[in-house]
Formats: structure tokens, C-alpha cells, sequence
């Protein structure tokens, strides 16, 4: 695994340093980009059981814009973007769960809603060398997420309302990584298709129940986009 | 130095802070689960049953005392006391009790060589103990025993370290003990008129029945002058009907009258417009074919439990032996008001 890496890193860096063949002829190093995708969580975020620190989160959409400034051989860049991102709750499954718990005491019922994200980030980007007008573009980049709780509440036939938890925000500092492979269409013109990890770990307050509390919650989601980038 | 103390003790705060994130809660309030379990770190092989807890619970821990034949292998009864920890989980939804063997010297000073059954505390001696504040003079601990050849009640104060107040140990309470056996008091206090109703068991007419006796007004059960003990009819049939325990207006006993599961099992009764209504069985998923014994229900702070639990003992299979503790949840509504 180490030697995969280290071979890939190896040609990011001597790829980097080949001419580029695309946009060459331009001078145009400033680029928008923008792109929307499918926002899918994983780890924590996604599971489904009542455990410590499970998000019940379930695959949501996500828009990104981004302003990309290039180095002079338009090798390194930076960038500055903000993107919005939705993300489903899983209430079927967080119905079985309570409905596990209360076995055989009432119905239960449960009211969800989503998790939103807005982000702003800057960071910077790699591109290597284009191959039949396409090109791995690798980007990194640290911000700020508002992050939306959604409101949940659950109800027993039997017991009457077992939790509330109201909606609540929070602003935290958030990071993603990935790359993106970039076509080029014409001189000014480009679509990609890009792959980010994102993560943040925002902190909700739950003001209900018989002791207030303040519980965080590890945001991690992987988006898959398609854009388009333009240069200018 | 002092400068590095404190950026240690800083940072260590700081790191505890962080370690003590809290993870998102799936009940507001926890839950007592419904189903019956065996208490197996206080059973023995013997007869553990007759227990008395808290009347009402805030905390974390409880105290809880049972009767029990074990430490005389099976020839007679004691009071033997635990503490209870009680863990619950607002996540997973979990819920369970650690006790830890507590010998309260109040406890240990009322056993004799002869049988002590059916304790009951007005106030929960672990709430003091470690606080050794004010208790209220009201503090009392009731038992019963037959070490003056009868089955008698018996009381005593006790200190807030749990200590037994000297020479108070006594059976004098007018008119509740006679010639039969008595046990198994229990008190019902009536914060407008300041009186103290008690309730306990007899069998001067033939078989086990439940009785009443109202104090004087300003005044405990025990000094009180003679008392006029009245049976309560609605509660005590033909059969025999005892362990009545009572918590806020709702009263739990044993009897082994017509309409159960088998032996004796576990009814109560609710207190209302100055009446018991009459003893509703509390079904086959507490009761069995075997024998349920002297409820106990331990009331928990509305908003922190959303129900209540409720301690009794079977000689049901599966326990440990002879009489076992047994602890479930029980509906809360209908109890407070």
C-alpha cells in the first residue's frame, strides 16, 4: 500500500512538472468551476443504529462553486469556493430502531428532517499533465461549515413523546481533499468529474430531555460531482 | 511553578472538556425495561425476598434491604442491606443496577437470632450518609420479627450515618401489635391534615388481611395515642392479603385470592377521593403460577425516568434458589398526579 502511494506521489510530482498541452496556448489562469453531485456519507455519519455517535444520514446533493487562480506554468493553484450541501435522514431506520427498543409497548412514529451544510474554503490544487485532453487535478482545502441539525422527535403510542431533539446550528472549521479529472473542450472550456472527502465535527445543543446537553456529531460525506470550469 | 500548575490544570480541563463530549441523545428520559429480571448479583440460594427501597428516588444509587435466611444457611431470617447503583443509557437504551453489599450499622443493630422480616424506610439512609446532614425526625426504619414469641412490628430511629438513636428500639405501638402476627407496615401520609395513616398486616381474624390505623394529627404513627385500627375490607378477602407497600396513592400487595395465576400474586389499588378502589391483578407478564411476593415500587423523578420500578420476589424457575428479587418497570401514569 505504502509503495502504491509513494509510486502515485512520484507521478503527480514528475507529471506536474511536464508541459501541459492543454490551455497552453493561453494565457488564462484564472478559472470558475462550477459542479453538483451526490453527497454520500460514510462512517459514523451514516450509521443506523442507536450507537454513540450515529448520524442515521443518508445520500443527499451538494453544489460547489469555485475561483481558481494558477501559478504562471498553471501547475499549482489556489482556490476559494463555497458549496451547499443536503443530506437525507434515514428515518425508516431510525423508526426500527426505536421500534426495537419498544418491542411490544405502543406504535411508534417518527418526524425527521435533513442535514444542510454551507461551506467556504480556500485551498490549493495540482494539476499534472493532460492526456487526450484530459487531466487529474488533485485539491485540498480548509473552511468553515455552517451545519443545520435537523429537527427530530419520536413519539410511543404507549409512552407519549420518548425524544425530541429541535434543530439547532453551528458553525465549525471543515476540510476535504480529492481530485478531480478534467476534459478539456476548447481552449476556454472544461467539464470534470471530481471526487472530494469532506469532514467537520459540529456541535449541537439538544435542549430537551432531563438534562441539556451539548453532543457533537462527525460529519464525514464523500461528493461525487460533474462540472464545468471555464476559464478566463 | 505555580505558573506551570496552572497551565497544566488548564490543559487538563481543557482535555477533559473535550473528552466529555456527549453523543447525541435517542430518549429524552430513560426507560426502566418492561421485562421481569432477576436481580442475580443479590440473590443467593436461599430465601431473599421482603425488600424495601427508597419511596422516592433522585439519584444515581439507592438503598435497598431485603430479608434473607442466608447468612444462617436457611434457619432464619435477617435484614441484609445493599446499595444499589443504577445505570442507565439514554443512547443505546439500556438500562441496569450494580449493588454493592452496604451494611448500614441501623440495619445490622435490628437483627437478632430470631426472624426480621419486611423492612420499610421512611427516608432513603443513603441520601445522609455521605452528606451527614439534618435528617427529618421522621426518619424511621419498621420491621417485623418474632423474637418475643410472636410476630410483632417494631421501629427504631436512626442517625444520618445510619446509625440506630440508642434504646428506641421498641414494639410499642399502641394498638397495632397483639397476640397474632403483625408485619409488613407501611406509611400513607396525608400532607393536608398532617396525620400519618399507616397500613400493615394481620392475621387476628383467621387469615392474612390488611389493616388500616390513622395517627393523631402533628403526630408519628408510633407516638400517637391508642389507635384505631380498622380493616380495610375492599382490600383483604377471603384469602390471604399482605405486604401491602404504598408510594404517592397507589398501594402493591400479595394475595392469593381468586382471579391470579397461581399462588400468591401481585395486585394493587389506587387511592382516590378518599377510597381504595377495588385490587386490580397485575397480569401475567409480572405474575406466574408460582408464588409473587411483598411489592415494592421505587418512584423515579418524572423527568428523568418515564416510568417507575417496581421490586418484588418469586419463587419462580430460573432464579437462584428459593425465593429470588425480581425488578421490572411499571407504568408511572396513573401514579403521579
Amino acid at each position: 500500500m505504502k509503495s502504491i502511494f509513494v509510486s502515485f506521489l512520484v507521478f503527480i510530482i514528475a507529471a506536474a512538472g511536464l508541459p501541459l498541452k492543454a490551455q497552453e496556448s493561453s494565457d488564462n489562469r484564472t478559472a470558475y468551476s462550477i459542479s453538483a453531485g451526490a453527497t454520500v456519507p460514510y462512517s459514523d455519519f451514516a450509521n443506523s443504529t442507536f450507537t454513540w455517535r450515529s448520524g442515521f444520514a443518508k445520500t443527499g446533493i451538494n453544489l460547489d462553486a469555485t475561483i481558481i487562480r494558477y501559478g504562471r506554468r498553471k501547475i499549482f493553484g489556489v482556490y476559494a469556493g463555497t458549496g451547499y450541501a443536503h443530506l437525507f435522514f434515514n428515518e425508516k431506520r431510525y423508526l426500527a430502531e426505536y421500534e426495537r427498543i419498544f418491542a411490544d409497548e405502543g406504535t411508534m412514529t417518527v418526524s425527521t428532517g435533513g442535514y444542510h451544510f454551507l461551506k467556504a474554503e480556500a485551498g490549493f490544487l495540482i494539476r499534472t499533465i493532460a492526456i487526450l485532453d484530459t487531466r487529474l487535478i488533485l485539491q485540498a482545502g480548509l473552511g468553515y461549515t455552517l451545519c443545520r441539525h435537523p429537527n427530530l422527535s419520536a413519539v410511543n403510542s404507549y409512552w407519549g413523546v420518548v425524544n425530541t431533539v429541535n434543530s439547532d446550528l453551528d458553525l465549525q472549521l471543515s476540510g476535504r481533499a480529492g481530485f478531480r479529472v478534467e476534459h478539456t473542450i476548447d481552449e476556454y472550456t472544461g467539464i470534470h468529474l471530481s471526487f472530494h472527502v469532506f469532514g467537520c465535527k459540529p456541535d449541537f445543543r439538544d435542549r430537551e430531555g432531563y438534562r441539556e446537553h451539548t453532543f457533537y456529531l462527525p460529519v464525514r460525506t464523500q461528493n461525487i460531482n460533474l462540472g464545468l470550469t471555464r476559464y478566463f | 511553578m505555580q505558573h506551570t500548575r496552572n497551565i497544566l490544570l488548564f490543559a487538563l480541563a481543557l482535555l477533559l472538556a473535550v473528552a466529555c463530549d456527549q453523543p447525541r441523545l435517542n430518549l429524552d428520559v430513560a426507560v426502566i425495561p418492561r421485562e421481569v429480571i432477576n436481580f442475580t448479583e443479590i440473590n443467593s440460594t436461599h430465601d431473599d425476598f421482603n425488600s424495601a427501597g427508597p419511596i422516592f428516588f433522585a439519584g444515581d444509587n439507592f438503598t435497598l434491604i431485603f430479608s434473607s435466611n442466608r447468612n444462617s444457611n436457611g434457619t432464619e431470617f435477617d435484614l441484609v442491606s445493599y446499595q444499589c447503583y443504577v445505570y442507565y443509557d439514554q443512547v443505546n437504551i439500556s438500562f441496569d443496577i450494580w449493588p454493592d453489599p452496604w451494611n448500614y450499622p441501623v440495619i445490622d443493630s435490628m437483627n437478632s437470632t430470631y426472624n426480621e422480616w419486611g423492612p420499610y424506610l421512611t427516608f432513603d439512609i443513603l441520601d445522609y450518609y455521605y452528606q451527614m446532614g439534618s435528617l427529618p425526625d421522621t426518619a424511621r426504619l419498621f420491621f417485623s420479627s418474632d423474637r418475643e414469641g410472636d410476630q410483632d412490628i417494631y421501629y427504631c430511629y436512626y442517625s444520618p450515618d445510619g446509625k440506630p438513636l440508642s434504646q428506641q428500639i421498641t414494639d410499642e405501638i399502641s394498638g397495632l401489635n397483639t397476640e397474632y402476627a403483625e408485619g409488613y407496615l407501611c406509611l400513607h401520609p396525608d400532607t393536608l391534615t398532617n396525620m400519618e395513616t399507616c397500613y400493615f398486616t394481620s392475621d387476628r381474624t383467621g387469615n392474612f388481611d390488611i389493616y388500616k390505623a390513622t395517627g393523631e394529627a402533628n403526630k408519628r404513627i408510633e407516638t400517637s395515642g391508642t389507635l384505631q385500627v380498622t380493616r380495610m375490607d375492599i382490600l383483604s378477602g377471603v384469602a390471604d392479603d399482605k405486604c401491602p407497600y404504598i408510594v404517592n396513592d397507589m398501594m402493591v400487595f400479595t394475595s392469593n385470592r381468586d382471579g391470579g395465576y397461581g399462588g400468591f400474586d401481585l395486585w394493587y389499588s389506587v387511592f382516590n377521593d378518599g377510597s381504595w378502589s377495588a385490587p386490580v391483578n397485575f397480569g401475567p407478564e409480572i405474575n406466574s403460577q408460582f408464588d409473587e411476593y411483598r411489592p415494592v415500587i421505587i418512584s423515579v423523578q418524572p423527568d428523568m425516568f418515564l416510568n417507575d420500578m417496581l421490586i418484588f420476589s418469586s419463587n419462580r424457575p430460573g432464579g437462584k434458589g428459593g425465593f429470588d428479587l425480581y425488578y421490572t418497570g411499571m407504568d408511572k401514569r396513573g401514579i403521579y398526579k
